[in-house]
């Protein structure tokens, strides 16, 4: 288990981080979400010690993170680094070996790494030659390469193209097959929706929501219903009780059912008005809970 | 935790760090390029050398009706002049006249033995004028001497007492310091800069993000210094390696001994030095983090360095000044400044440069020697000054061996005045040469004392002044050598005599004009105090 415990972080008198603690289980994929400033950065790297927290712990298995354990952590930095003029693959290899591979299965892990993330062609080039997307495999790589027991990535996704986006997310998952703890931040809600077992959604210097996807949606308040009914009159849904029209446009018609409301009892009006085409509960996505939760100035949502 | 991975001692993740350092270094095409010019540069510091000590200045003098008499007093009055005289024989005027105007000949001498000789010169006697003047003057002064039937005796020898019989040799020593400072800053700076733009490098790139989740800075900081420090070390051996068989394949220095023990001082502050700079330079470049502001932090480092390089040109030539002592205790300007010290004989890095003291022959002594049967007239006080040392230890010499393999000494006139060089082999008869530096004999009584051929002191604590080997030659055409006690012929006209010194035995040139030239061995005329 890796425990973000109490975390508080200030800069001067802009307090960063005002105590951020979120657990994660060994094989959980957990998306951290934020604003841009929120104090995801400050956070991870507060767990790879490049930055000290004025109060709270990182944990892994119970014990504070401190040199050798830190070493098992595979790490992507958001501003990404690499060294610009050594060659993919010996780059690869060099990191392996800094996480303490010896020099055959840092070679092989490299060879490995380079193909899963299709840069087996651009081994022998020089890292400042490839582009940015490409640049990005080779600092996942380089995360990767070492077999670490924890994944610590900062936007990951950020500048990849799709097919990269799916590789990519294709290797994150293996590795929490594997029971590797992997935590990334991301803009990308979809992504993090898609891949995700967990969510935490950060603003204000501490965690405003987090659990699985399915959680956070149990606890968003209110449950939307789209009926449409190409034939229905407006205002048609307006008798029922507990129901709030949110929008009516031409048929297509979104409630907004209240505690105690009935939804056959919706179906049944609807129908009365001729045809029904769609009758579906409207599931709110991430990017609406994220909203909800970033704006909500009450910090008591979190789960 | 579990995983492929052992956790890394610090002396793994330091040699780790410092593998990447060598491996993406060397691979540079800057670094490739750099290096190059760099060795280019002590190359073309040799060439220049040669190019300046190489200026023959043989007098070429053609004789017409030439006999060896003639030739043999030209000689001797260019050794006493400080001159290489070659005679060319021509068969008449017009011969020898065409040689003149053609520049093959500095001066052509006709009917030597006549009454009236002439001399043909281009436009100016100068010197060829004033060395055949001397030459005519003395066979014609020996030729009445011996008409009147007067015996000439050998003339005395002079004792001479040398004040400071190393002063010559401090100015070889400090060229050699002077390049070795010369090198010694470039690389201090080269590499000083490598390690700041390494460090500059990691910052800017980020990649230090990740190198710190593994290591601690200093793991980092001691393995760049240290691998870039071994790149340094091996690119410093091979410009040394270079310099060193370059300025003994071209006989540029006269002192191997001393050369090589500068050279290895030079490497040894090159560690010292570098690590100091490479840690001002790397503290220097973590100000920053981008490489265009590393210019302004490392200006003032670089300036440190230039004031040390400076200080310790001053120093190189005058090791012994207050300047020199009292900077030497300031690291700052450690790396350079002990160059000079280690060029500098009897100064406390003298340890280090392999107790070379004094190995060099003076330029006069050569002369001397040569023109033995006139000492003292035309000699340089150098001479004098070697002679009399030799004749203050008696005991000493009386053990000394002469040196075995054949040669002759040559001087040359440098920039900076008379410079001597042994060359083995012999130069005359231009019979190949054999290894100079191939025997070494015992110097002394004292244990474990070496003197090299070409040495004219004892190496070592003895201190002992040996006399200088003889220019005894073991020409490959005739294979004749000259004995103490024997009366031999030279194997040709050229110096065939051996010397032991003023105070010792000398080989004294029959008087008789008219026979052939013969040396005879005499009783020293003045006996040791």
């Amino acid at each position: 288990m890796l425990e973000f415990d109490g975390l508080v972080k200030a800069y001067g008198g802009n307090r960063v981080l005002d105590g951020v603690g979120f657990a994660v289980a060994p094989g959980q994929v957990f998306g951290f979400c934020g604003a841009n400033g929120a104090g995801k950065t400050t956070t991870m790297r507060i767990a790879m010690g490049l930055a000290r927290a004025d109060a709270g712990e990182v944990r892994w298995s119970g014990r504070p993170l401190d040199g050798t354990t830190r070493r098992r952590i595979g790490y992507m930095p958001e501003e990404r680094g690499l060294y610009p003029k050594m060659r993919v693959g010996e780059q690869l290899t060099w990191f392996a070996r800094l996480h303490g591979l010896d020099a055959a299965a840092a070679a092989r892990a490299a060879d490995v790494w380079t193909e899963r993330l299709g840069l087996a062609e651009r081994r022998g080039d020089r890292v400042e030659k490839l582009s940015l997307g490409n640049q990005q495999r080779v600092q996942l790589a380089a995360a990767l390469v070492s077999e670490p027991d924890v994944l610590i990535l900062d936007e990951p996704f950020s500048g990849l193209d799709p097919v990269g986006v799916d590789s990519l997310a294709e290797a994150l998952l293996d590795q929490a097959r594997r029971g590797v703890p992997v935590v990334f931040s991301s803009h990308q809600l979809d992504l993090v929706e898609r891949l995700c077992d967990a969510v935490g959604i950060l603003a204000r210097g501490r965690i405003v929501a987090s659990g699985t996807v399915g959680e956070l949606r149990a606890h968003a308040t209110g449950r939307q219903l789209r009926v449409v009914a190409p034939d229905a009159p407006a205002g048609w849904a307006a008798a029922v009780p507990g129901v709030r029209v949110v929008s009516e446009q031409r048929g297509d018609t979104v409630l907004e059912l209240g505690p105690g409301a009935d939804d056959q009892q919706v179906l049944t009006a609807a129908l009365g008005t001729g045809r029904v085409t769609h009758f579906a509960w409207r599931e709110p996505t991430l990017v609406e809970l994220f909203r909800g939760a970033v704006t909500d100035t009450s910090a008591g949502v979190a789960a | 935790m579990s995983g492929p991975g052992r956790s890394l001692s610090s002396a793994q993740l330091v040699r780790l760090v410092a593998g990447r350092e060598i491996s993406t270094r060397i691979r540079d095409k800057g670094f490739l390029v750099g290096s190059a010019v760099l060795i280019v540069l002590v190359l073309g510091m040799l060439v220049f050398q040669i190019a300046v000590n190489s200026g023959s200045d043989d007098t070429e003098i053609g004789v017409v009706g030439v006999s060896t008499e003639v030739s043999t007093a030209l000689r001797s009055q260019g050794d006493a002049l400080g001159a290489d005289v070659r005679v060319t024989g021509y068969a008449d005027e017009r011969a020898a006249r065409a040689a003149v105007e053609d520049g093959d000949v500095d001066g052509a001498l006709l009917d030597p033995a006549g009454d009236r000789p002439q001399l043909l010169v281009e436009n100016d006697g100068g010197s060829v004028e004033t060395l055949v003047q001397g030459a005519l003057h003395e066979l014609s002064v020996s030729r009445q001497l011996a008409d009147a039937g007067v015996q000439l005796a050998g003339p005395p020898a002079v004792d001479v007492v040398a004040l400071d019989p190393d002063a010559d040799a401090d100015l070889e020593a400090a060229v050699v310091a002077l390049v070795g400072v010369v090198v010694l800053y470039g690389l201090l700076i080269l590499f000083g800069q490598f390690v700041a733009q390494g460090v500059v490098e990691e910052k800017s790139s980020r990649v230090v993000e990740l190198l710190l989740a593994t290591m601690r800075p200093w793991h980092l900081l001691a393995g760049k210094i240290i691998g870039l420090g071994l790149l340094g070390l091996a690119q410093m051996l091979v410009i040394a390696a270079i310099g060193v068989a370059g300025a003994l394949g071209f006989d540029v220095v006269d002192l191997p001994g001393r050369l090589v023990g500068t050279v290895v001082t030079v490497i040894a502050w090159f560690v010292l030095g570098y690590a100091f700079y490479a840690s001002v330079f790397a503290a220097a470049a973590s100000l920053v983090s981008r490489q265009e502001d590393l210019g302004s932090v490392i200006t003032p480092v670089s300036l440190l360095l230039v004031v040390g390089f400076v200080v310790s040109v001053q120093a190189a030539q005058d090791p012994t000044g207050t300047l020199a002592t009292a900077t030497s205790f300031v690291l700052l300007r450690a790396g350079a400044l002990a160059a000079g010290h280690a060029g500098a004989p009897g100064r406390g890095c003298g340890g280090l440069v392999g107790g070379g003291r004094r190995r060099r022959p003076h330029a006069g002594h050569d002369r001397g020697d040569r023109a033995g049967r006139r000492p003292g007239l035309l000699r340089r006080p150098a001479a004098h000054r070697r002679e009399g040392e030799a004749a203050r230890g008696p005991d000493r010499r009386a053990r000394l061996t002469p040196s075995p393999v054949g040669g002759t000494w040559s001087r040359r006139r440098g920039p900076r005045g008379w410079t001597a060089t042994w060359t083995s082999g012999c130069t005359s008869c231009r019979a190949p040469r054999t290894s100079a530096a191939a025997t070494w004999a015992p110097c002394c009584a004292t244990a474990g004392t070496w003197r090299a051929p070409w040495s004219s002191s004892c190496s070592a604590s003895c201190r002992a002044t040996t006399s200088r080997p003889g220019t005894s030659a073991r020409c490959a055409t005739t294979a004749s050598r000259d004995r103490p006690g024997e009366r031999v012929l030279p194997h040709h006209e050229r110096s065939s005599r051996t010397d032991e010194g003023a105070g010792g035995p000398v080989w004294i040139r029959s008087p008789d004009p008219n026979r052939a030239p013969a040396y005879t061995w005499r009783r020293p005329v003045s006996g040791p105090r």
